[in-house]
């Protein structure tokens, strides 16, 4: 798993690539608690790379979201593949974050 | 080529990448269809971490053991392991349309297993809890 961010202020745009495993999990949460710590407030997750997310993975996300929404921030998903935003679906998620076929929608609204 | 895979991983979340990469190789030599390799994956992933955090009531190290084995129609998962009686199948689904701040993540990773296969199937065996997961290669 990577993780990359691309920063605007309090805009974040983050790029998952590979799996979003139980193994990545405790990184993928530092690196993204750090990025919240460092002000992003508004973060577009693009998973156009994201090949495989588990309910470890969703719980990383899943917290912060609960960061951001707290803060009054924006999250929002984009550019997922077929069998990951089925696992989203499932989930539940979609009704937690907003979730749109390309990551550049998901700037797009992040950007306000 | 045998259809057939075995292992035995120890009750520790380390060792859930060796079991991951096991299975991967395997599936890569049975052309296994992307779609049923991330349900066989996910299946491995959330009922092992699931039996190596909450099945066991001491510390000791315990095996739990895995099998694989593929078929011209489905792939079929075996996990044993000597943990407290547990029925995955019993467990009712999680509230997914709670609101975010009452949200917590228990039961979703079976949950999702439960979806994304095609059976799972509970029996209590010699002491011993057997999951047996199907998963249809053209499902």
């Amino acid at each position: 798993m990577i993780i990359t961010h691309t920063r605007q202020d309090a805009l974040a745009l983050v790029r998952i690539e590979g799996r979003l495993d139980a193994a990545a999990a405790p990184a993928a949460e530092k690196q993204l608690t750090d990025l919240f710590a460092a002000g992003a407030r508004a973060v577009a997750l693009d998973g156009s790379a994201l090949e495989y997310i588990s309910s470890a993975g969703l719980r990383v996300l899943l917290s912060l979201t609960k960061k951001i929404k707290a803060a009054g921030g924006r999250i929002a998903l984009g550019g997922l593949q077929p069998q990951v935003k089925e696992i989203i679906e499932i989930a539940g998620f979609s009704s937690i974050m907003p979730v749109f076929a390309s990551a550049e929608e998901a700037r797009r609204v992040c950007a306000g | 080529m045998p259809d057939e895979l075995r292992l035995t991983i120890a009750n520790r979340l380390d060792e859930l990448e060796r079991a991951e990469a096991e299975i991967s190789a395997f599936m890569d030599r049975h052309r296994v269809p992307p779609a049923r390799r991330y349900a066989a994956s996910l299946a491995l992933e959330e009922m092992l971490s699931n039996i190596i955090k909450y099945g066991y009531d001491d510390a000791a190290e315990h095996a739990i053991g895995i099998r694989v084995e593929s078929g011209a129609r489905e792939l079929a998962l075996t996990l044993e392991d000597d943990g407290h009686p547990f029925d995955p199948t019993a467990l009712a689904a999680p509230d997914t349309s709670q609101r975010i701040e009452d949200r917590s993540i228990g039961g979703l990773g079976i949950h999702l297993v439960r979806r994304m296969t095609d059976g799972m199937t509970w029996r209590r065996e010699g002491g011993k809890n057997v999951v047996r997961i199907v998963i249809r290669r053209d499902g």
